[in-house]
């Protein structure tokens, strides 16, 4: 079982479209909130990363959009990573609504890290590993 | 994909091969022939095509295979020009400490 972290949105009225719905490219940055709390957890937000001389650029993104959130809906927001085979990080996401239980979005990332120069690593060393292990470990227990 | 010894693959055309099977293997590519791949092609870009996350995926096959360790884009820069290339990477770096 995977181990997830959650976060709360409630949509803003700038967030709703002529439809009355979410627009779609929002989802995304709901998505983001989950994520940042994850990897603040982890010591691996952005910043951190960049200090330790890393970018970690998306390559892939995918996202279903499963039913449609609405202004002032609260959303709960989830995040997980999955365990990585490759010096690559994939994260999953789901967006609900508790109110009634609906699953609002499901999608996907993938980042690559690149060095300061742009060039891109393929193995994952030193302490930025340690903080992703750890980071892997609690989102993927061993059963 | 089944296991070799070193010593039945090291010469180029063997290895070729074996790469050529490697690549198609972990990049999930079963629709290509073998033979498509030119061994003076680029790997990446305008030749096979192949992209930055297919690099992360041959990385990690050609460590489990080969114990050859490819660490950053420099290195693959060498390595990935073309199925040549690779082949010549692979028969240099096999057995270095």
């Amino acid at each position: 079982m995977r181990q997830w972290i959650d976060a709360e949105v409630r949509v803003r009225f700038e967030e709703v479209d002529p439809w009355q719905i979410v627009w779609y490219g929002r989802y995304l940055s709901y998505f983001e909130v989950a994520r940042t709390v994850l990897m603040e957890e982890f010591e691996l937000l952005a910043d951190r990363i960049v200090l330790m001389g890393y970018r970690t650029p998306i390559v892939s993104l995918h996202c279903q959009f499963k039913a449609p959130a609405r202004f002032n809906d609260l959303l709960q927001v989830r995040a997980t990573v999955k365990v990585p085979e490759t010096a690559s990080l994939t994260f999953l996401f789901e967006i609900h609504r508790p109110a009634d239980e609906a699953l609002i979005a499901v999608g996907e990332t993938t980042h690559v890290l690149l060095s300061e120069e742009g060039q891109m690593i393929y193995k994952f060393s030193g302490p930025l590993r340690e903080r992703i292990d750890r980071m892997v470990a609690f989102c993927n227990p061993s059963p | 994909m089944e296991k070799v010894s070193w010593e039945d693959i090291q010469d180029t055309p063997q290895l070729m091969d074996f790469l050529r099977r490697m690549i198609i293997e972990s990049l999930k590519l079963e629709d290509l022939d073998p033979a498509e791949i030119q061994e003076d092609e680029p790997l990446f870009g305008e030749g096979l095509g192949l992209d930055s996350l297919d690099a992360l995926e041959l990385v990690v096959a050609i460590e489990r295979r080969f114990g050859v360790v490819i660490e950053n884009e420099d290195q693959g820069k060498e390595a990935f020009v073309s199925l040549t290339a690779l082949a010549r990477y692979i028969q240099r770096e096999v057995g270095r400490p």
